[in-house]
């Protein structure tokens, strides 16, 4: 392998590495398209024939069903392509290989933690008979315990409902609040400061002004064909907005101060002039930055607490629920082989001395780990700490793609536990597909 | 009611009182779960019936309410003022494909003064949002039929209640409620002309037996307000491609009105 080889990917050293340093721990981080799996399904490959490890001691773990398969499918092909190439030593030890390739665990994060918790339920806390249950049967808990929630929150002796309700919350409202919430077993903590009330008071006359300025500019507007700008069918809804409004209402106030929380998109070709269209969006913007949207936060953050509040009561009938069923959903699989310490190795030994997976738990758990598909840099860059309702969803989707995965529990799997000693990390920037290509 | 508009400032105490007394009725009927329940949903009634009013006195007069809960076809739902259109028989409509008979209750049916005798528009009432009703195209792909339905219904009453001339020059949804904002989205009689079209699809549609799934999971509704048969469908977006797929297979001809409504 030298630098001047043609033909290869930019970053062809640190393919090399992954595929040959089989003595070291890496991490690697790749985007879809970039050789993920060809390199593992390589590496794996080359730990067989090397006589590295046997494929009862590979786990090559994906955090999907189609790639696992798609694997499995590869990984087979790869063997038997080198046996036909290969002699001596090499050949017998990948015909094993390939004989017994069914030893080989490859599989999904899931179906992986689900097997080991079924090797040692006692410890991790597991009932003997557990099912992994699907999202279907998962979603029907929910709702389940989200109407038992509902049916007992007015009657609570702690005036939780009328807390909300003071806040123009109707809490039948939060059932989509509570499924996220479900979704991330692993935010240990969803803190809750006490915020006080926004004072309203200094918004009311900018925006009563503002209203008297849309109100002359309507009727230099009746007639006109929108098209694609939004910001003329939002003047004449803030105006009836306005109109509608009881200023001295903190709950009205506080929706009509949230129809300014972004500036909508204008399109100048559009308005009688274009002048007046800049005009009316710099209007509408100093409106948004100066009170909206610093008032808008804070009314919600003084929201939070009693939706909070409420949300993890539903999540604690809900955890009963499944509890009682018996039922383990994906995250209670990674949750639960995480923190029951089954999957605890000492890493240097394990990855100095491979050892069976079925039999060897904790002392051996698995020689060597593989993870494909996972945002691992993201994961651990981020740690869920939301602080405002709204927020939680887009925040909570950037670090986790594939499934809902909660993403502190794959840490501790797999970092933590399994990988504990990273000796080295890796990122593969090729787009493999060209790479392809071009050979 | 008077046939003119409602006063904004007279009749805000009369509404209210409405309100309470009505309220108060169901109350008896269906006991709310706590005190701040009731207040919460009242303010909400209240909230509502505020932006009523102040969007209808918007109107000045230019449309005035003449007939409220017209029943054709229908029999009359609550005690009030029978309209000259109320009739147990429903009205028989012609299509390009062959008649239907039609009824419906309309919320109210508006004289336009300035447009000359028995020139009258039609308002339906909504409670819930917009967004259904948005689309540049008024019948929404064949979602919505429901202006052109009453538009031709109305008038094949009118011909049978008045006897003389009369028309129909418009329809509107009025959403009075706080999350809609009081917002009215109406049309011509002349855009909704295409109307018999599209109900004469419909109808051909469900006449030729073939029942297709949405080819747009957008119908299906949001994770929070879900179509309550989406569990039956499990995939719904599996589902609507596979709708849409069929659609977009001409040679299929059981599903010709589903794909006029859809792909033209």
């Amino acid at each position: 392998m030298t630098d001047n080889k043609k033909g290869r990917p930019g970053d062809w050293r640190d393919r090399d590495r992954i595929s040959g340093e089989l003595g070291s721990t890496m991490l690697v981080e790749a985007a879809a398209g970039t050789g993920k799996t060809t390199n593992m399904m390589s590496r794996m490959a080359n730990l067989v024939s090397s006589g590295s490890a046997r494929v009862e001691n590979i786990a090559a773990v994906t955090f999907t069903r189609k790639a696992a398969a798609e694997l499995r499918d590869r990984f087979r092909v790869e063997l038997e392509k080198r046996v036909a190439e290969a002699s001596g030593r090499e050949r017998e030890l990948l015909s094993q290989a390939l004989e017994h390739i069914e030893r080989c665990y490859i599989g999904t994060i899931h179906s992986f933690c689900a097997r080991l918790l079924r090797e040692r339920p006692i410890e991790a806390g597991v009932g003997i008979s557990f099912r992994e249950i699907e999202d279907d049967e998962d979603n029907e808990l929910k709702r389940k315990a989200w109407d038992e929630f509902m049916s007992t929150l007015f009657t609570s002796p702690d005036k939780l409902a009328d807390e909300l309700l003071a806040r123009g919350i109707y809490p039948e409202t939060l059932f989509d609040t509570f499924e996220i919430i479900t979704e991330y077993p692993d935010v240990d903590a969803w803190p809750v400061g006490a915020t006080p009330k926004p004072d309203f008071a200094p918004a009311r006359q900018p925006i009563m002004d503002y209203w008297r300025r849309v109100d002359e500019l309507l009727s230099l507007l009746l007639g006109t064909d929108f098209g694609r700008d939004a910001l003329m069918p939002a003047l004449f809804a803030v105006h009836r907005a306005i109109t509608h409004t009881d200023f001295k209402d903190d709950i009205q106030f506080a929706a009509l101060l949230s129809r300014f929380e972004s500036v909508p998109t204008v399109v100048q070709k559009n308005w009688p002039r274009k002048q007046l269209a800049l005009d009316e969006k710099q209007a509408w913007a100093n409106i948004s930055e100066n009170f909206a949207a610093p008032l808008v936060t804070q009314w919600r953050e003084y929201c939070y607490p009693p939706v909070i509040k409420a949300v993890m009561r539903a999540v604690d009938i809900y955890k009963a629920l499944k509890e009682e069923s018996g039922g383990l959903n994906f995250q209670d699989l990674l949750m639960k082989a995480a923190a029951s310490g089954v999957a605890i190795v000492t890493p240097r030994t394990a990855i100095s001395g491979p050892a069976r997976l079925s039999t060897a738990i904790p002392r051996n758990v698995a020689a060597r780990a593989f993870i494909t598909g996972a945002p691992f840099l993201a994961a651990l860059s981020s740690h869920c700490r939301p602080t405002l309702l709204d927020g939680a969803t887009t925040h909570f989707s950037s670090i986790s793609r594939s499934r809902h995965t909660p993403i502190s529990s794959v840490i501790n799997l797999f970092i933590s536990s399994l990988l504990l000693q990273i000796d080295a990390f890796t990122l593969l920037t090729s787009y493999f597909g060209n790479y392809i290509k071009r050979v | 009611m008077a046939e003119n508009r409602l006063a904004r400032l007279e009749d805000e105490s009369l509404l209210w009182s409405i309100i309470e007394e009505r309220a108060a009725e169901y109350r008896e009927l269906f006991p709310p779960p706590s005190e701040p329940v009731y207040e919460a949903a009242m303010e909400n009634l209240k909230r509502t019936a505020k932006i009523f009013i102040i969007e209808e006195s918007k109107l000045d007069g230019a449309s005035a309410p003449r007939y409220l809960e017209a029943s054709i076809g229908l029999p009359r739902e609550r005690a009030g003022k029978a309209t000259p259109l109320d009739s147990p028989e429903p009205v028989e409509l012609r299509l390009l494909s062959g008649s239907i008979r039609a009824r419906g209750r309309i919320d109210r049916v508006d004289a336009l003064p300035a447009r000359g005798a028995n020139v009258f528009t039609l308002w339906d009432y909504k409670t819930g949002g917009t967004y259904k009703y948005r689309s540049k195209d008024p019948f929404n792909q064949g979602r919505v039929a429901q202006h052109a339905l009453y538009i031709a219904i109305v008038e094949k009453a009118l011909e049978r209640a008045l006897k003389g001339k009369s028309a129909v020059a418009g329809f509107g949804f009025f959403f009075p409620s706080p999350r809609a904002g009081g917002e009215r989205l109406s049309w011509s009689a002349e855009e909704l002309a295409d109307g018999k079209r599209v109900i004469d699809a419909i109808c051909s549609s469900v006449a030729s037996g073939s029942f297709i799934a949405t080819n747009n999971c957008d119908d299906c509704g949001s994770a929070k307000y879900q179509c309550e048969y989406a569990p039956i469908c499990r995939d719904v977006s599996a589902v609507a491609n596979a709708a849409d797929a069929k659609l977009e297979n001409q040679s299929n001809e059981t599903l010709a009105f589903q794909r006029e409504l859809r792909k033209s």
